[in-house]
């Protein structure tokens, strides 16, 4: 048998012995503790067909994209810096970044909401700054790992700087822009809900926090197994499709 | 010379943070302190919260559920790394299912689960930081089991057939930069996010403390526990764990 094929039979055969174990488990405690994998599935179905509750889910959507692109955009800003003026590459590098690196994500939420109040501005603010230290690590070592014959190669072909750098120092971070996002997108995921359920006016955090007062355990359930499915999903559909194309363009074993 | 020249841009460099606290101080002046303090307050808050005796009981019981967390994380990470290589099994099980899921679990969806499993205590924040940092770690501990010299384990084993003596000898030994990586990276992950814990979880911690200043909407106080956390994060990973991953490290061992 093909390796790809024992492995889809595996984790069918693991996920199926999880939901049964669960199934019959859930007999045994209160429902506010633990309910059943059916009842968690009609819940996800509800929220899904449910208006109002499938724009909670597209606002934490719209957080996560509005954090990923200002933190892309400071992001490489900042890497950038010590490349214009050398002198910022220790500030950067041995300040700068380890500085954000180990601010508290809680931390940043709770100055956010003091800053703004309760809203959406709160949650994007908490978790792009949670975004941007990893932005900058991942592009300033993109940079860093530049081959320096091809920018010495361009620089002898045109004295345009703007030229050389859409046309090479651009393409030639294409992976590593593409790994921020990826990484992006996972790491927001775990911290959007915290920002919305702390700072947030709506989406999947401010929908938890309410089902956690209520004790509505299923929805609590419900939306961390929708939240699951959703990111394996995409990564799976969407970032690895892209990371193997990358892959093969840029010749990476 | 070059050396020199190094040191001049580090003393440059210095001054960008004199400038950037510069900027702070021009703009929190006129500010109302419940929205920006300006950083000789929030130094001053910093004092203040250092020298109350209770800051210190905090600090010591957020630092021992972190390091709690981190060394259960790491045993369980080797532990599923090692139980990983057995058979295509486990292999499948573990990293492409339980690390997948536990990986794209969201950290808050632990907060509120640990809370209402086994209410409020001690336990439930360990248990919910163990939970949120040990996908971090498991990806690297997997990476270290895998990547072993295949034939410096059949030469182990034409040595001898004890198992044990086998993995501690050789298998330890071989995975250690990557599990002390992994462990690196979970404590700060536990310091960055796992916090969240002590929010939902505990009535004592740094985190608690961040919460109280919150409520009390004392902007100096959030930001004085925010330095606080970054100091603690760097001393131990400057003093303890970036010298053990720079003597395990995997250059180090293939030279």
């Amino acid at each position: 048998m093909e390796l790809r094929t024992k492995k889809i039979i595996i984790s069918l055969v693991f996920w199926a012995s999880f939901v049964g174990a669960w199934h019959a488990y859930s007999f045994q405690v209160p429902v506010y503790q633990l309910p059943g994998p059916g009842n968690v599935a009609k819940t996800i179905l509800t929220i899904v067909s449910d208006a109002s509750m499938s724009r909670q889910i597209m606002l934490s959507l719209i957080h996560i994209s509005c954090a990923m692109v200002v933190a892309f955009i400071v992001g490489s800003f900042v890497a950038m810096l010590p490349n214009l003026h050398p002198v910022s590459a220790h500030f950067v590098d041995h300040r700068l970044t380890p500085f954000l690196n180990s601010f508290s994500g809680v931390g940043w939420l709770f100055i956010a909401i003091l800053w703004f109040g309760i809203n959406s501005f709160t949650v994007i603010f908490a978790v792009t700054m949670v975004l941007v230290p990893f932005a900058i690590i991942n592009l300033r070592t993109g940079l860093f790992e530049m081959d320096a014959e091809i920018l010495e190669l361009g620089a002898s072909l045109t004295r345009s700087k703007w030229k050389n750098f859409c046309k090479i120092v651009v393409p030639m971070l294409y992976p590593y822009a593409f790994a921020t996002l990826r990484i992006s997108f996972g790491v927001s995921w775990k911290v959007v809900l915290t920002a919305e359920l702390f700072g947030g006016s709506g989406g999947m955090g401010y929908m938890l926090n309410k089902a956690r007062q209520e004790f509505e355990t299923e929805i609590i359930f419900a939306l961390i197994t929708f939240m699951i499915i959703f990111v394996i999903a995409s990564e799976l559909l969407v970032f690895q499709r892209i990371q193997k194309i990358l892959d093969k363009r840029y010749h990476v074993e | 010379m070059w050396n020199n020249q190094v040191n001049k841009t580090a003393h440059l460099s210095e001054l960008l943070i004199v400038a950037v606290c510069g900027f702070w101080w021009l703009i929190a002046k006129d500010l109302p302190d419940f929205v920006l303090p300006t950083p000789i307050e929030v130094l001053i808050s910093l004092i203040t919260l250092l020298t109350v005796s209770d800051t210190v009981g905090h600090v010591f019981i957020s630092m021992s559920r972190v390091l709690a967390a981190v060394l259960f994380a790491a045993l369980i990470s080797i532990l599923l790394a090692v139980l990983s290589r057995r058979n295509i099994f486990f292999d499948t099980v573990i990293e492409n299912n339980i690390l997948v899921v536990l990986n794209s679990f969201p950290s808050v969806g632990w907060a509120i689960l640990g809370v209402i499993w086994f209410s409020i205590s001690d336990g439930t924040v360990v248990f919910i930081e163990i939970m949120i940092i040990t996908p971090f770690c498991l990806i690297n501990c997997l990476q270290g089991f895998r990547q072993m010299d295949q034939e410096l384990l059949e030469m182990g084993k034409s040595l001898s057939r004890n198992t044990l003596r086998n993995f501690f000898k050789l298998h330890i030994p071989l995975a250690v930069p990557f599990i002390i990586a992994g462990v690196r990276m979970s404590y700060g992950i536990a310091w960055k996010i796992a916090i969240v814990a002590e929010l939902f979880g505990a009535s004592s911690g740094l985190g608690w403390l961040l919460q109280q200043a919150q409520n009390q909407s004392n902007a100096q106080r959030v930001l004085a526990v925010c330095i606080l956390i970054v100091l603690l994060f760097s001393i131990v990973d400057g003093l303890i764990l970036r010298p053990m991953a720079r003597r395990y490290s995997v250059n180090t061992m293939e030279t």
